[in-house]
C-alpha cells in the first residue's frame, strides 16, 4: 500500500534517508548510513520511483544517462574517452531493447519505459549485485510493461538480486520469491510470492478493524 | 533506416550546440566591423586589440571558474574583493621576491575559496548570501592587511613580467588566460570531475542517487574559482607593479555578465567554457568601442547592464 513506508525503506537501504534504527549488510558488509556512494560501490543501484526528477538529466543524453554512475571505467589518463562511453551505453541500451535506437538524443524524448530502461541500463553497466526498484512500471505504458517485466526477469535470472516496490500485486506475485508487507512503516508479513494471491497480500495490508467492517 | 537514424542524429545533434557559441562568434565580427568603420586606422591595430585581449584577460581567467560555479547552480560574488585580499597577501611578502609573491596571493585565493565552499556545503549557507558575505570580510581583510595603502611592487621583475611582459609578440596575460581557458574547457567536457560538476547543478537529487557527492563538487568549484581569482591577482599585480586594496570593485559583475552572455544557465546543469571565453572578449570590445568613442564610463556601465538583462531574458525564452 502506498504511504506504509516502502518507499522510506528503500530509499533508508540506498542511504539516501537516515536510518532510525538497525542496519544495511551487503554480503555481510555494513553500509555507512547516508551514503548513497557507498552503497553503489559495495553493489547496490536504484531505480527512484520519480524516475524524470530523480532518476534523469532530461536534457543530457541517454548515452550520458546510462554512464554516469560509472564514468571512472572511461578514464583514461585523465579524460574521459568518449568513444568507448558512447559504446558501452549503446550495448546496453541496445541490449534492453530501447527505442528508438537513437541514444545520442535527449532522455526527454522518450517514452517512459524507455526512460526506465536507461535508468536499468545505467544499472547494468555499473553491473551492481542488488538492484532496487521503486515502482519500476509507473508511467510506462501497458506495452511496455511486459518489456520492463522481461528485463528484470532477465537480471534476476543473472543473478542480480531485486528488490521491488510495487503498487501491482500481479506484479509482485508474478516475479517475487518473498513478498514483503509494509504498514506504518513496519513489516507486518510475509508471503511465498509462488503460493501467495492478492488476496493474501490485501488482508495483511489493511488492519483488521476495517476487513471486518467490510465483512 | 540508417539513413534516417544519421540525420535525425546530426538534427539532435545541432540542437544540442548553444546558440551563443553560433551567435557570438559572429557578433564579434560585427563589432569589429563597426569598430573598423568608426575609428579606421585605431581598432583594427595589434597594438589595440592586443590591448583589448590584455584587458579581459583579468576578467577572463575569473570567469572561467565562475563558469564551473554558475554550473552548479551557484554564484560568487566575492571574487572581486578576493582579488584585492590575494593581491594584498602576496604584497607583503614582497622582501621575499616574486615567485613568494604569487605563492601567497593564491594561497590567500584559494583559503577564500575553500571558506566560501565550506560555508555553502557544511553551513548550509545559499550561495548569494555565503560569498555575498565574503565580499566584504574580504575586502576588509585587503583593507586593514595593507593599512589602506596600496604596496608597490616596482622591485618584483618576474611578476611584472606576468602582468606586462611578452612572449613572440602577445601579452603574457592574454595567454595565461587562454591556457586557463583551455584547461577550463578540457576540465568541464572531457574529465569525470566535468560531467559531475553538471550533474550536480541539472539535477542534484539524481546525482546524489548515481553516487555522486553533490557537496564534494560543490565546495571544488569554489575552491576552483578561488584558484583562478589567484592567478588573475598575480596578472593585475604585475600589470599595475603594485598591490592595492581598492581593486576588484564589480569584477563579479563583468565575470557574471561574461558567463551568461556566452550561454551558461543560471540554474545550472549547463555550461559553456567556449561561450564565456566569447563573451569576455565581446564585452572587451565593446567597452573598447566606447572607449576609442570618448563614451563616459557612467554610460559603459549602463551598456553592460543592459546587455546582462538582454542575455538573461534570452536564456529564459529557451
Amino acid at each position: 500500500m502506498s504511504a506504509s513506508g516502502r518507499t522510506e525503506l528503500l530509499r533508508t537501504i540506498y542511504g539516501l534517508d537516515p536510518a532510525q534504527s538497525g542496519e544495511v549488510r551487503v554480503a555481510g558488509r555494513r553500509l555507512p548510513p547516508a551514503r548513497p556512494d557507498l552503497a553503489i560501490r559495495a553493489g547496490l543501484g536504484f531505480a527512484p520511483e520519480e524516475r524524470k526528477s530523480e532518476g534523469l538529466w532530461l536534457d543530457w543524453s541517454l548515452i550520458r544517462n546510462t554512464t554516469i554512475a560509472d564514468l571512472r571505467r572511461f578514464r583514461r589518463g585523465p579524460f574521459t574517452d568518449r568513444a568507448s562511453e558512447r559504446r558501452e551505453a549503446s550495448r546496453h541500451l541496445r541490449s534492453l531493447n530501447t527505442r528508438p535506437d537513437a541514444p545520442e538524443r535527449p532522455a526527454r524524448q522518450f517514452s517512459g519505459g524507455n526512460q526506465q530502461k536507461a535508468v536499468l541500463a545505467r544499472w547494468l553497466l555499473r553491473s551492481c549485485k542488488v538492484l532496487l526498484l521503486d515502482e519500476p512500471t509507473r508511467g510506462v505504458d501497458v506495452g511496455a510493461r511486459s518489456e520492463i517485466y522481461r528485463v528484470i526477469a532477465e537480471l534476476a535470472a543473472n543473478g542480480i538480486g531485486i528488490v521491488m516496490v510495487s503498487s501491482e500485486l500481479a506484479e509482485l506475485l508474478g516475479f517475487c520469491h518473498r513478498v514483503l508487507v509494509l504498514r506504518e512503516g513496519h513489516i507486518v508479513d510475509e508471503l511465498d510470492g509462488a503460493t501467495s494471491t492478492e488476496e493474501d497480500i490485501l488482508r495483511s495490508a489493511v488492519p483488521v478493524h476495517s476487513t471486518t467492517k467490510a465483512g | 533506416m540508417a539513413v534516417d537514424t544519421s540525420t535525425i542524429n546530426t538534427k539532435a545533434r545541432l540542437r544540442q550546440l548553444p546558440v551563443q557559441e553560433l551567435v557570438l562568434p559572429i557578433v564579434i565580427i560585427a563589432l569589429i566591423i563597426v569598430g573598423v568603420i568608426i575609428r579606421p586606422g585605431v581598432f583594427l591595430t595589434s597594438d589595440n586589440l592586443l590591448n583589448v585581449l590584455t584587458q579581459a584577460s583579468i576578467t577572463g581567467t575569473i570567469a572561467i571558474g565562475m563558469t564551473f560555479v554558475i554550473a552548479t547552480g551557484g554564484i560568487d560574488l566575492s571574487v572581486g574583493s578576493v582579488l584585492a585580499a590575494a593581491s594584498i597577501a602576496g604584497g607583503l611578502l614582497t622582501p621575499y621576491g616574486s615567485w613568494i609573491f604569487m605563492l601567497g596571493a593564491l594561497g590567500m585565493a584559494l583559503l577564500l575559496g575553500a571558506i566560501n565552499g565550506l560555508a555553502i556545503t557544511w553551513g548550509k549557507v545559499v550561495p548569494f548570501i555565503a560569498t555575498l558575505a565574503m565580499l566584504t570580510i574580504a575586502r576588509g581583510l585587503a583593507l586593514w592587511m595593507s593599512e589602506k595603502t596600496p604596496i608597490s611592487l616596482i622591485e618584483l621583475n618576474i611578476l611584472q613580467w606576468f602582468g606586462s611582459g611578452r612572449v613572440l609578440g602577445i601579452p603574457v596575460p592574454a595567454l595565461v588566460f587562454v591556457i586557463v581557458a583551455i584547461i577550463g574547457w578540457v576540465l568541464l567536457n572531457r574529465t569525470t570531475f566535468g560531467r559531475h560538476t553538471l550533474a550536480v547543478g541539472g539535477n542534484r537529487s539524481a546525482a546524489r542517487i548515481a553516487g555522486i557527492r553533490p557537496n564534494r563538487i560543490v565546495f571544488a568549484v569554489y575552491v576552483l574559482t578561488g584558484f583562478c581569482v589567484g592567478i588573475s591577482a598575480i596578472l593585475l599585480s604585475g600589470r599595475l607593479a603594485s598591490a592595492s586594496p581598492v581593486v576588484g570593485n564589480l569584477v563579479e559583475l563583468d565575470a557574471i555578465a561574461a558567463v551568461v552572455i556566452g550561454g551558461t544557465a543560471l540554474t545550472g546543469g549547463k555550461a559553456s567554457v567556449t561561450g564565456t571565453f566569447f563573451g569576455v572578449i565581446t564585452f572587451g570590445l565593446i567597452f573598447n568601442l566606447l572607449n576609442l568613442l570618448n563614451m563616459p564610463t557612467e554610460i559603459q556601465g549602463i551598456v553592460k547592464g543592459a546587455l546582462i538583462l538582454v542575455a538573461v531574458a534570452l536564456q529564459r525564452r529557451d
